[in-house]
């Protein structure tokens, strides 16, 4: 962000862009302090970014890094619905451990939803099947009728989920939507060097990772550890 | 017999922007600076070498949405006018660092090369560059594969088969179009994969794509000659190739690759960020006082130890890179030696990069690709290849069934998916359900409707794009991607309520369909369920 950006700024537009950066108390600031402390957040924010990125989401960042100023917002976007009334429970698997859900209601089933919060009895219902002996089994989260969206922990690796939309009446259950079906892939490196006919050298070696990085408990059992050579990483060849 | 195989694929790719007016939108100059620093200079490279009859053969993806920008007059002419903006800043840079013998040096640099990318852009290519890589296609140069029409992640599409089908037909029918040939290989954008997906890759004839290293190590078991060659995935006839880590890290990171080199040139260092706006012009810096980077960059790498920032020389480079390169093949050439003990046959090395790292960002990074491919074609040990012969020299029958990945940070999705961006999913999905509904309710509509229904087709397509989300993420121009998701769910919306009431506002179409131009022969029974 440069300097001669922020100045062309109302102090107005000023106090916005600070607000949005989370300065706090900017309405108190000198409008020189103001420009700096902007300019300080917008620096810390893209070099936290940068650190925290591994090597091929940097360089997709540096091909729309054209601009000397990040763009401000001060305007609102044109409205779109914010609900497309339908009622509807959708699941995306943002990680082996992590899900992320949303849901809207339809107009047959708003009302029903709300009085349902109203008794603490509208829920999602998460389905878990074991995908290796066909268990099943599901826990439920509580959710109020003004929330859209969770993000939930799947706490099991090689299962299948998906979610119903609940409300709890007393002549029983009523489903209002039932989502996709996902699968939890979770995996980890010990399970397969020990289920296979591989020792962990050779495994790292064939994966490409010989010499990434000190296996320092040598447990190996953790898949993050995949995120930690793929984060960061001080590489050398193999011998 | 080389001893290793190395694939090239260079991935070009860019979500579609076009601005009604010319200069409403600086997010066109991603397409601007991709033209100017990598893809005029790189054809420049890989035609010099084909003329001077070094062997070469390099993958790449040109993605649906790059292609049609690339192809379409409107942006052709801005890309001029691009040219025309920075040619005059040159001229004043010359003469404004005619005191500074070593920025002066410089800005004849910057200014000979935009003079040379307009001749190569008009003189040579017809204003359309593609001219340029569907000639080295031809003299099998370099192999031209496609990806998603608007280059959506796949892992969230799961459910929605049809409009992955949607977005691989017309995927298949723009390439078609534009390279006269059909693709055998397949970039999964972001590397993103989901089990499922080689069977509908093989309904369209597609023979191989690539992933991340988990789609292989956690995958049904590890294959036997680990990453380094392909597997028939699934119950599929479609092969996986996997990219290569450590290849990466040499190209990519600031850190520990080659780009970072002190004496190579600084990116984010720019006169733009310097000089009044006045001097500037009107391309740089735009009406609301934001500015874009001029391509004029005077420093390099200099040390953060050091204080005062070093002014490029771009005379002593030429040793480094050339370093560089023969470091490169030295690291891979002793990985396939050790890799020979493990495998069966000659492994292959998977080196997927993003084009615009070579130039854009690494300034030196095109001599860099073409001191590595001289290099090569004089070398008896690595040779570089494309997938499909090295899966017509090696049979690579073992069958595993791949785990879902990408190459984002951790390895899955959360680049696409946070807090910053989720908003974005329950709009899509809608207008993706929407949309099979409408070719539903309507299957055999003609005249205006049926313009209706391609064009809803279309804006369905553009809201699926995986840069918006990642563009949100990022920081850079988040405002400028919300507002794209935004305007394609509103023109969507717009034609599916005008259709429900059973009327089409032709003038409001006419306009969107000239903006939003691309796939001009799409039919919207793709969508049909």
């Amino acid at each position: 962000m440069t300097k001669n950006r922020l100045q062309s700024l109302s102090l107005s537009d000023l106090i916005t862009l600070a607000q949005q950066q989370g300065i706090i108390n900017p309405a108190d600031m000198e409008r020189e302090d103001l420009i700096d402390s902007i300019i300080d957040a917008f620096e810390e924010s893209r070099l936290e970014k940068l650190e925290d990125d591994n090597w091929t989401i940097q360089s997709m960042y540096r091909k729309f890094d054209i601009f000397q100023d990040e763009e401000i917002s001060l305007e609102k976007v044109a409205e779109i619905p914010d609900h497309f009334n339908a009622s509807k429970v959708e699941i995306l698997l943002v990680n082996p451990l992590m899900a992320f859900v949303f849901w809207e209601y339809g107009d047959s089933s708003r009302d029903i939803a709300q009085k349902c919060s109203r008794h603490n009895n509208l829920l999602l219902r998460v389905h878990e099947k074991n995908l290796s002996d066909n268990s099943e089994s599901f826990f439920d989260i509580p959710i109020k009728f003004e929330e859209n969206k969770w993000y939930i922990n799947l706490p099991s690796n090689g299962c299948q989920y998906y979610i119903e939309l609940i409300c709890q009446l007393t002549t029983g259950d009523k489903v209002l939507a039932t989502s996709n079906k996902i699968e939890s892939p979770l995996k980890i490196t010990r399970d397969i060097v020990s289920s296979e006919s591989i020792n962990r050298s050779d495994f790292l070696v064939l994966a490409g990772v010989y010499g990434f990085y000190d296996d320092e408990d040598g447990s190996g059992d953790n898949s993050q550890k995949i995120v930690s050579f793929l984060n960061t990483g001080s590489i050398r060849e193999g011998e | 017999m080389p001893k290793g195989y190395l694939i090239f694929e260079l991935n070009c790719h860019l979500p579609f922007v076009k601005s009604s007016t010319p200069g409403e939108y600086p997010e066109e100059n991603w397409l601007n600076d991709a033209i100017s620093n990598t893809y005029l200079p790189l054809l420049r490279t890989l035609r010099n070498l084909d003329t001077g009859s070094v062997p070469f053969k390099l993958t790449f993806t040109i993605s649906p949405t790059l292609a049609s920008m690339l192809a379409d007059p409107v942006l052709q002419e801005r890309f001029v006018s691009y040219l025309d903006s920075r040619i005059a800043l040159g001229e004043k840079e010359v003469e404004r660092t005619a005191s500074e013998p070593e920025k002066n040096k410089l800005a004849r640099m910057y200014l000979e090369a935009f003079l040379r990318n307009k001749t190569d852009f008009i003189s040579l290519y017809g204003m359309n560059i593609l001219n340029g890589f569907n000639e080295l296609q031809k003299n099998g140069k370099i192999n031209i594969i496609t990806t998603f029409a608007t280059h959506c992640y796949l892992p969230f599409f799961q459910s929605y088969t049809g409009s992955v089908e949607a977005q691989i037909f017309t995927a298949i029918e723009t390439h078609t179009t534009m390279f006269n040939s059909t693709p055998r290989g397949f970039w999964l954008p972001e590397l993103g994969y989901r089990s499922g997906i080689e069977l509908t890759l093989s309904k369209f004839k597609i023979d191989y794509f690539f992933t991340a290293v988990h789609a292989f190590l956690f995958g049904s078991k590890v294959p036997a000659n680990g990453i380094y060659a392909p597997v028939r995935v699934g119950e599929s006839d479609v092969y996986a190739f996997c990219r290569d880590l450590a290849s990466s890290m040499y190209v990519l990171s600031q850190d520990d690759g080659y780009p970072g080199d002190f004496a190579y040139r600084e990116y984010s260092h720019d006169i733009s960020g310097e000089l009044d706006s006045e001097y500037l012009g009107r391309s740089i810096v735009y009406p609301d006082g934001s500015r874009v980077k001029s391509g004029f960059k005077y420093y390099s790498n200099t040390d953060s130890c050091h204080d005062a920032k070093q002014i490029y020389d771009a005379g002593k480079v030429a040793d480094i890179v050339k370093n560089h390169a023969e470091n490169y093949i030295y690291n891979l050439k002793k990985r396939v030696k050790k890799l020979l003990r493990y495998t069966d046959r000659p492994p292959v090395i998977v080196c997927p990069y993003d084009a615009q790292v070579f130039g854009h960002w690494w300034y030196e990074g095109i001599d860099w690709l073409k001191a590595v491919i001289t290099e090569l074609a004089s070398d008896s040990e690595l040779s570089l290849i494309y997938p499909e012969d090295y899966l017509a020299k090696n049979k690579c029958e073992e069958n595993i069934s791949l785990s879902f990945s990408s190459c984002g940070n951790g390895g899955y999705s959360g680049d696409w998916l946070n807090g910053t961006n989720d908003w974005i999913y329950r709009h899509i999905y809608s207008i993706t359900d929407k949309m099979t509904e409408l070719a539903n309710r309507f299957p055999d509509e003609t005249g205006l409707k049926r313009r209706a229904l391609n064009h809803a087709a279309r804006e369905a397509l553009l809201t699926q794009a995986s840069d918006w989300p990642f563009i949100i993420k990022s920081g850079i121009a988040s405002p400028f991607a919300s507002r794209q998701i935004n305007e394609h769910v509103y023109n969507f919306l717009k034609i599916y309520n005008d259709l429900s009431g059973n009327t089409v506002d032709t003038e409001w179409l006419t306009n969107v369909e000239k903006k939003n131009s691309l796939f001009p022969d799409i039919d919207y029974h793709i969508f049909k369920g």
